[in-house]
């Protein structure tokens, strides 16, 4: 992984702990396969209001609504990608 | 203790602690969700401010909480109406704020300002939105006006001196220090963060002790 990539993954773990409350060992165990939105019950649609803005807040980024998709945070990969692309411009 | 406030002749929820205390603060809360989020992390650091030897307020804001308002009815303005009642009942020595509460504190007298994690109302109002998924904004099942949405978005964080800023470590933005803790603002669930709470704690009776002295 490059360094972006690195603190890409780093922020997306540490936010969908603080976000989510998922434990720091469930977050740590998730892989790119790792399902989000649909599979951790935790991802409520009001979740992931917060769980976007969030990101945003920490990464400099504004993710517009029509980006938002069920692919975007299908799975924890996903969303790192999508993420990544931003963060690059 | 439970107390109240006046406004427009009716009667708003004021939690209090320390109630006979010398040294008083006003805590102006996070707007609408974001409040019950915190309200645990409230309540622990108005515990601890009293162990300290600080009394401390925190108004229900007209429209939320305890307030038998409709939040239909209720202008932003309102708002900073109803925080000069608590001001002149509390005669706060500091009125600290979080989140969007920080956006109401302007013009309220107190020796000193403490503002943690301050956000604009543009973000508050994209938030809100972005919640319902581009329906209109609610609040507890209603529909928040068009017109106190358009005043939020452009509200001010009014400059206030001598003012005091905190912000988490994650956070970006400006500020005096930046203290660990997670946002518990953003949780779905509320949660708690004693260690954050007794790190608020510390620095506002530093804050507050300072001021006093002003």
């Amino acid at each position: 992984m490059t360094t972006q990539q690195h603190s890409v993954d780093t922020i997306v773990r540490g936010v969908l702990v603080d976000v989510l409350g998922l434990s720091p060992a469930r977050a740590e165990a998730l892989d790119g396969e790792s399902g989000l939105f649909g599979t951790l019950p935790e991802l409520d649609s009001m979740a992931v209001a917060n769980l976007l803005t969030e990101l945003e807040d920490r990464l400099g980024i504004i993710i517009e609504d029509d980006e938002l998709d069920g692919e975007m945070l299908e799975s924890f990969g996903s969303l790192t990608r999508f993420l990544e692309a931003k963060v690059s411009g | 203790m439970s107390d109240a406030y006046s406004w427009r002749g009716g009667d708003e929820f004021l939690l209090r602690h320390g109630v006979n205390f010398p040294l008083q603060i006003i805590i102006i809360e996070p707007l609408f969700e974001e409040s019950n989020r915190c309200r645990h992390l409230l309540v622990s650091v108005m515990r601890g401010l009293a162990a300290n030897g600080i009394g401390s307020a925190l108004p229900d804001l007209p429209g939320t909480g305890e307030s038998l308002v409709d939040i239909r009815n209720v202008a932003f303005s309102d708002w900073h109406e109803a925080l000069s009642a608590v001001v002149e009942m509390v005669q706060p020595v500091v009125i600290a704020s979080l989140r969007g509460g920080a956006l109401l504190d302007g013009g309220l007298s107190a020796k000193g300002y403490w503002r943690f994690a301050p956000e604009t109302g543009a973000r508050i109002v994209r938030d809100l939105r972005r919640t319902q998924l581009g329906g209109s904004a609610l609040y507890a099942g209603h529909a928040i006006s068009d017109a106190f949405l358009a005043a939020l978005e452009v509200a001010p964080t009014v400059p206030t001196a001598p003012l005091r800023t905190l912000r988490l470590e994650s956070d970006a933005g400006d500020a005096d220090a930046k203290i660990a803790g997670s946002p518990l603002w953003r949780r779905a669930e509320p949660g708690d963060d004693p260690e954050l709470a007794a790190a608020l704690v510390a620095d506002l009776t530093d804050w507050v002790t300072q001021c006093a002295e002003r």
